[in-house]
């Protein structure tokens, strides 16, 4: 007797596993079915004789009594034997098929389960209800993997069970597909992202060797603001400079010209901050100290018949603080120490803007300080620059640098300092004026030791010889 | 110096007293960081009383300058002022090099820095 009502029917459960059996009540009540439920097929064949159900869904591995034992208890009772019996399997041994033959179950569904598949397998096992003379037949011999069994079980159950048993052999087939097309597909999408990957390595490269030449090539630029020679003579004297940026890129320059037939200019040049910005400025400053006279030029104007003007320094000073506003740089501001050289008299006009001074280091007598105090150019638009002049003595020598000299660190962050420039500049006197250079920067980078200067350092000397 | 503050602020008589901790400010990430610092006070209040606190800096990038200058314009501008403290000769001679020393306001220490802005 099935008590179906509103389309729904009842149906017990044998399942030892209490989360599974609570899930497999869920999808059967939501289903619109009443569920009972046996912890093991003892328990499921009491309720089964307590109440006919209409339909049995149970596990197979169960303590007390397994899902073929209670099978086969039931299919073995006249009054039970057409109530459909679907075992809930694994399948993973041809056997299995065996063993529910000879339980006499009627369909197989294999866990885990599509909850769609069970209920359309219920459905289908109400809609062709059991002869009830189905499991009289005489046994059946099955041969499977060299094996002969003798089973006992009705055609049609027979037929139920091997239609579900190729069913869910179909289904998995298709799942199988399914996921072989995942893998497929998965398998694509990470060839394409390796691809991508590689593809984005290959630009990084590629940015990266461009970023390293366009640095060395700011760092060529940068070069030619400095003079061709280390060592350079002229008719009224020697220079020698020395030049070491403390990265790649520097904010020092220097440089020295031949502006007319009777002068000569010196410079060094400070662009605060360092690297990439400050070179930049520098650069753009650099473009400015030039002895081409032309419309940029601050150090020369054109001249009447093709001839020059040379630009008084505090006059150059004045000029460049008017175009290098900090403002207009990213508030990077330079310092700047110039000497207009005449190279009939040996008279010198200089000036200085935020700069270390000039240090003058007499043939015979004590070095000293050309000391100037002006503001650094880019600071205020209003500043005002000057200038002083010294008059050389042939064998006199002069020695612009920047900061990065005198603030020079040691281990202990003790600086260089005034008097050890003098010093060194004092004990070289008797050298040539490139040794003495040379030494003094070999000094400076020593007093540095283990890290090297943190600024860079330059240096330019120069000797009148009258 | 990493999670070390280069810069601690603490308000006094209605002013700022920005006490630089560093022995050194070169780096640039270190003059940065003291820049944003100082720049986010003038945020909350253009018109700033900032004494700045130098006693234990021993040397200071010319980079420095540049971010002080800025600060001094900008507080100039809005009724602001700046002053600094504790300058040591090093410093001191780089203010005087580059004749910032006449544009600053320049005092011994802390409590005469909080005097001279008073003023």
């Amino acid at each position: 007797m099935t008590t179906q009502q509103h389309g729904g029917v009842d149906i017990v459960i044998a399942e030892d596993s209490r989360i599974q059996a609570k899930i497999l009540d869920r999808r059967l009540t939501e289903a619109g079915h009443r569920v009972r439920w046996g912890e093991n097929g003892q328990a499921a064949l009491d309720l089964v004789r307590q109440q006919r159900p209409a339909i049995i869904v149970s596990d197979i591995e169960m303590p007390t009594m397994t899902g073929y034992e209670f099978c086969k208890a039931v299919k073995g009772d006249p009054d039970l034997r057409t109530i459909p019996f679907i075992l809930l399997s694994t399948l993973s041994d041809p056997l299995d098929i065996i063993r529910g033959l000879d339980a006499g179950a009627d369909n197989y569904v294999t866990k885990p389960y599509e909850p769609d598949y069970l209920l359309g397998r219920i459905s289908s096992l109400l809609e062709t209800p059991l002869a009830a003379e189905e499991g009289t037949e005489p046994t059946i011999d099955v041969a499977i993997a060299g094996q002969t069994f003798k089973v006992k079980a009705g055609r049609q159950q027979v037929l139920n069970l091997l239609v579900s048993t190729f069913e869910n052999a179909v289904t998995k087939n298709q799942e199988l597909i399914q996921t072989n097309q995942d893998l497929a597909t998965a398998k694509e999408r990470l060839e394409r992202n390796n691809r991508e990957l590689q593809d984005l390595n290959d630009r990084i490269a590629a940015a990266n060797h461009q970023m390293t030449r366009d640095l060395e090539a700011a760092a060529r630029v940068q070069r030619s603001l400095l003079p061709a020679e280390e060592q350079l003579t002229f008719d009224c004297g020697e220079v020698a400079w020395r030049y070491v940026p403390c990265q790649g890129l520097a904010g020092d320059f220097l440089n020295v010209f031949k502006l007319d037939d009777e002068h000569i200019g010196l410079f060094v040049v400070d662009v605060s901050g360092h690297g990439v910005p400050s070179s930049l400025l520098s650069v753009t400053v650099g473009r400015f100290l030039t002895p081409k006279a032309s419309d940029s030029s601050v150090l020369v104007r054109p001249g009447e018949n093709g001839g020059v003007i040379v630009v008084p320094p505090v006059e150059v000073a004045t000029e460049l603080n008017r175009q290098f506003q900090a403002e207009d740089f990213s508030e990077l501001y330079f310092t700047f120490v110039y000497c207009l050289v005449n190279t009939t008299t040996g008279q010198v006009r200089y000036t200085a803007s935020g700069h270390p001074p000039v240090l003058r280091l007499p043939a015979s007598g004590e070095a000293g300080f050309q000391t100037l105090h002006s503001l650094p150019i880019g600071f205020f638009p209003e500043a005002e620059y000057e200038e002083q002049t010294l008059q050389l003595e042939p064998g006199d020598r002069l020695y612009l640098y920047s900061d990065g000299v005198t603030e020079a660190m040691d281990k202990d962050l003790q600086q260089f300092g005034d008097d050890a420039l003098v010093e060194v500049v004092t004990l070289n006197r008797s050298r040539p004026l490139d040794a003495g250079v040379s030494e003094l920067l070999e000094t400076i980078q020593a007093w540095c030791q283990p890290k090297g200067p943190l600024d860079d350092v330059s240096i330019l000397g120069f000797e009148w010889k009258g | 110096m990493a999670g070390k503050p280069i810069l601690t602020t603490r308000s006094q008589d209605s002013c700022f007293i920005a006490e630089i901790t560093g022995p050194r400010i070169s780096e640039g990430e270190v003059v940065e960081a003291i820049q944003q610092e100082l720049t986010r006070l003038i945020d909350a209040d253009p018109a700033q009383k900032i004494v700045i606190d130098f006693q234990r800096v021993e040397l200071m990038s010319s980079a420095t300058l540049g971010v002080l200058v800025r600060l001094y314009r900008d507080l100039a501008e809005n009724g602001g002022r700046i002053v600094l403290c504790g300058l040591q000769p090093s410093v001191r001679k780089t203010f005087e090099l580059t004749r910032l020393d006449q544009l600053f306001r320049i005092e011994t220490d802390v409590a005469a820095g909080l005097a001279r802005i008073a003023d």
